[in-house]
Formats: structure tokens, C-alpha cells, sequence
């Protein structure tokens, strides 16, 4: 069943047109994994699902529910960004706020939950991250993957319809990525929908159901992994494919 | 004149300079305040306004913003029907210095805001937060802890310039000590001026030794 559905997005910043009449739909359930070069739109359209940039034309069906992208008010923009989530690739964890804090804020002040309930959510997922030990920690005194690892512990406490990642695992150490890709395959067994921008090709073979690849703010080619990666035809996508055989 | 007689005499003075540092520091942290508010309005006529101000404030002698308060607020107020000939003459330096240094107060206030981690930002939003939640959790304590140092250096700069309210009258510690120096034709006037060199040494190591223990908490920005 459909849960989102993004048509003719269009964003530019002055005449420089960053993301291209995109069309985009995504069902319960899947994992969708956009990959594609730096700078070819991929982080700005995550940013322009969840309105934290504005669109300048397109739609957006969610639950049933029609948004015109280009005329959201500020309580439209609030009702989408209660439907969705977003893990940010430099995890941006609120670093006054300890990593219990970091996950109730969102529940107190986006969701209106009472304290109490924050804090049991909030544990509970701490415990699914396996990092409940640093419920009082701040996020200095945390690794890049126990950041990362709260963040996702902060976008599935909200319960959201979605969580977009946007390239979860590239700032961290090598070794430090298996622990947030086990938390993401977890989610993915779980069911929940998710859409991840990511360098890493092999999650999205094994994890993703459907591939997106971006090029120049267009949608070149979407397909299950198997047609991106083994069956595509496309020359731009094989040389990319290519290029990142060659650096991993 | 021995020592313990001119600590007497200048002590007299100390209520006047810690009333007039403290609350003028206080009126300008508002001013700053302000500033930075208007500073992330993202309007034009706000912005060109702070900019004309912070210019004017960090151009002029707080030795003149005090007075320019003294002598000439009165008359701006008096166009507006408001008689202030008779008000105290604390609150005129108190406005004279507050107004001198809010540009800097802003200064501070607008490089901390501008130092917090903007990322914070699309992480609060997404997760629901409006502006002022942000603002109030998340971005204005990381703001004061980032802004800590250049508050204290401010704070210590006003205690120093607290001494030119001398000018208009208010018997502050510098003044007793001119007061005290002229009583004795000068023939004291080194010994005067060394004690309140010491004085005004110690409040300052007070002061520091104040804000080193103030803090916003234990994280790291």
C-alpha cells in the first residue's frame, strides 16, 4: 500500500535548479536506498520530504493527506515532520542534552508527551540500541557510532510513519559502522519504512528493497537491487557503480 | 595618612562601584539580548538598525555615552514630556554605560549564537520543535556556555569603566581616592592610588574567581 507519494518536486536556489520534477513513491514497509554522486541532490530531497528546506513546486500525498509543497504553512510543515523522521549524517545530537534527554525532547516538545512517558519510551529505546549504560551521557563523551546509534534511538521513539537516513555511516570509523548497520537491519526486519541516502552499496543490496539512483537532481534510474546493480543498462550508473567498486 | 585610614575612606566608595557595575552590566546583557533578537529576525530594517547601533556603540568613548546620558538625555526626554531633571544621577550612568557597552554585549551574544552548531537546528525541527522550544532548550544554553569567557572579560571591563562615573558626580571609589588625594595636596597621592589599584585587583580576582565556578553544566559544546 502506497504510504507517500511525492510528485513533480521541484527545488531551485536562485536559477540553479538543485533537485528536478521529481517523482516519487514509496509503499509500507520498504527499504529504499538512494544512491548516487556528492552533490547530486540526494541529501537536499531527504531535507525537502521532511520541509526542513523549502520546495518550489509539487506534491505530497501522505496517509491520505494532499500537501501543495510550495504554499506549506507552519502547521502543515508540523504535521508532516510528526509523520516522519531523520537520522543526520553528522548525527546532530542536541550536545546540551544528555542522550536520555536527546531522546525525550522530541517526545516533550514535538509530540507533546508527558515526562514520565518520555523517559519510559525513551529507555526502552536505549535498551533496543543497546546503549542504556550511557543514559546520562552527553554526546562528547560518546563514540561516533553511540551517537549515531542514539540518534536512530531518537527518530524510532517518535514512532514516525518514516525515518529518512541520510548517509548514516560515512562519518564514522570503519569499524564503528557494523553497529549502526545491525540497528538499521534490525529496523528493517521490524517493518518500518525507511528511505536511506548511502555510500555503502552493500547495505543497499542487502538491505533495501528498491534502489534510486540520483544524478544532477533527476531520478536516473530506480529499480530493485538486482536490476541497479546487475541488470542496468545505463552507462552513467555503471561507471558510477564502477567507481565505487574501485574505492571500497 | 597610614594605610587602614585610606582603605576606610576608599571602601566608602565600593557600595557605589558594585551597584553601578552589577546593574549596568545587567541592562546591558538586556541590550545584548535584544541585539541578538533582532539580529535573528532575518529582517533588513532590523538588522541595518543593530548594525547602525553596534557601529555607533563600539565607535564612541563610554567616557562620552556618559555624558551625552548626563547632560543631554534629559533634554531628548523633556521633547518627548517626560521631566527627568530631577532623577537620580545613578540611573544616568547606569544607561550612559549600558547603552556605551551594549554593542559589545551583542557582539558576544551574536558570535555565541553564530558558534552553536547549526545542525541542532534541522534535528530539533525535525523531530517536531518549533522555534521558540529550540531557541529556549536546545540553542540559547549552548549560546551563554560558548559566551562565558567574552562575558567575564566584559563584565571586567565594565568594573573598570565603572570608574569614569567620577565624571558626573557619584562617589565611587575613584573618586573618594581624588577626593582623598586633593584633601592631602597630592602629598598622598601615590600611596591613595596604590591601594586602589589593589582594590580594584581584588574585585576583579573575586569576580573571576566567581564566573570560573559558573557554569551551564557538564556538557562540551
Amino acid at each position: 500500500m502506497t504510504l507517500l507519494n511525492i510528485k513533480n518536486l521541484t527545488k531551485k536556489i536562485n536559477d540553479h535548479t538543485i533537485l528536478n520534477n521529481i517523482n516519487f513513491e514509496i509503499n509500507e514497509g520498504d527499504v529504499i536506498a538512494i544512491i548516487g554522486p556528492s552533490g547530486s541532490g540526494k541529501t537536499t530531497f531527504l531535507k525537502n520530504i521532511i520541509q526542513l528546506e523549502s520546495s518550489d513546486s509539487g506534491s505530497l500525498t501522505l496517509k491520505d493527506r494532499e500537501l501543495n509543497l510550495n504554499s506549506l504553512n507552519s502547521k502543515d510543515k508540523l504535521w508532516l515532520r510528526r509523520q516522519i523522521a531523520m537520522v543526520f549524517q553528522n548525527y546532530a545530537l542536541f550536545k546540551n542534552k544528555t542522550a536520555l534527554e536527546n531522546i525525550t525532547e522530541g517526545l516533550i516538545y514535538g509530540r507533546g508527551v508527558d515526562e514520565k512517558t518520555a523517559h519510559t519510551v525513551a529507555i526502552k529505546e536505549l535498551q533496543s540500541v543497546n546503549l542504556l549504560e550511557k543514559k546520562d551521557s552527553y554526546p562528547h563523551e560518546l563514540s561516533g557510532g553511540q551517537q549515531q546509534r542514539i540518534g536512530i534511538a531518537r527518530a524510532t521513539a517518535l514512532n514516525p510513519e518514516i525515518i529518512l537516513f541520510d548517509e548514516p555511516t560515512s562519518a564514522l570509523d570503519p569499524e564503528l559502522v557494523g553497529t549502526v548497520i545491525d540497528d538499521m537491519k534490525r529496523l528493517a526486519d521490524q517493518k518500518q519504512t525507511m528511505v536511506v541516502v548511502t555510500h555503502l552499496m552493500s547495505f543497499a543490496q542487502q538491505v533495501a528493497n528498491k534502489v534510486i539512483f540520483f544524478d544532477g537532481g533527476e531520478i536516473l534510474a530506480s529499480g530493485t537491487p538486482d536490476e541497479i546493480f546487475y541488470n542496468s543498462n545505463n552507462q552513467r550508473i555503471n561507471q558510477f557503480l564502477s567507481a565505487v567498486a574501485r574505492d571500497q | 595618612m597610614n594605610i587602614s585610614a585610606i582603605i576606610q575612606v576608599l571602601v566608602e566608595g565600593l557600595p557605589s562601584t558594585i551597584f553601578i557595575l552589577i546593574t549596568s552590566f545587567l541592562l546591558s546583557t538586556l541590550i545584548g539580548l535584544f541585539i541578538l533578537w533582532l539580529t535573528i529576525q532575518d529582517d533588513k530594517i532590523a538588522n541595518r538598525l543593530v548594525h547602525i547601533y553596534t557601529a555607533f556603540s563600539r565607535g564612541t568613548p563610554p567616557l562620552l555615552m556618559l555624558l551625552l546620558s548626563y547632560y543631554e538625555l534629559p533634554k531628548l526626554l523633556q521633547l518627548i514630556g517626560i521631566n527627568a531633571n530631577d532623577w537620580n544621577k545613578y540611573i544616568f550612568a547606569i544607561f550612559g554605560l549600558a547603552f556605551g557597552f551594549g554593542g559589545y554585549m551583542g557582539e558576544i551574544f551574536r558570535s555565541g549564537y553564530q558558534s552553536v552548531d547549526q545542525s541542532q537546528f534541522d534535528a530539533a525541527y525535525s523531530v517536531g520543535m518549533q522555534k521558540k522550544q529550540i531557541l529556549r532548550e536546545i540553542i540559547f544554553p549552548q549560546m551563554f556556555h560558548l559566551s562565558l569567557p567574552n562575558i567575564e572579560n566584559m563584565f571586567l571591563g565594565f568594573l573598570k569603566a565603572s570608574s569614569l562615573v567620577y565624571v558626573i558626580g557619584i562617589d565611587d571609589m575613584y573618586r573618594k581616592a581624588t577626593i582623598l588625594a586633593n584633601a592631602s595636596q597630592g602629598v598622598f597621592q601615590l600611596q591613595i592610588f596604590i591601594v586602589l589599584a589593589v582594590m580594584y585587583w581584588l574585585i576583579t580576582i573575586l569576580f573571576s574567581y566567581l564566573f570560573s565556578h559558573l557554569h551551564f553544566g557538564k556538557y562540551r559544546v
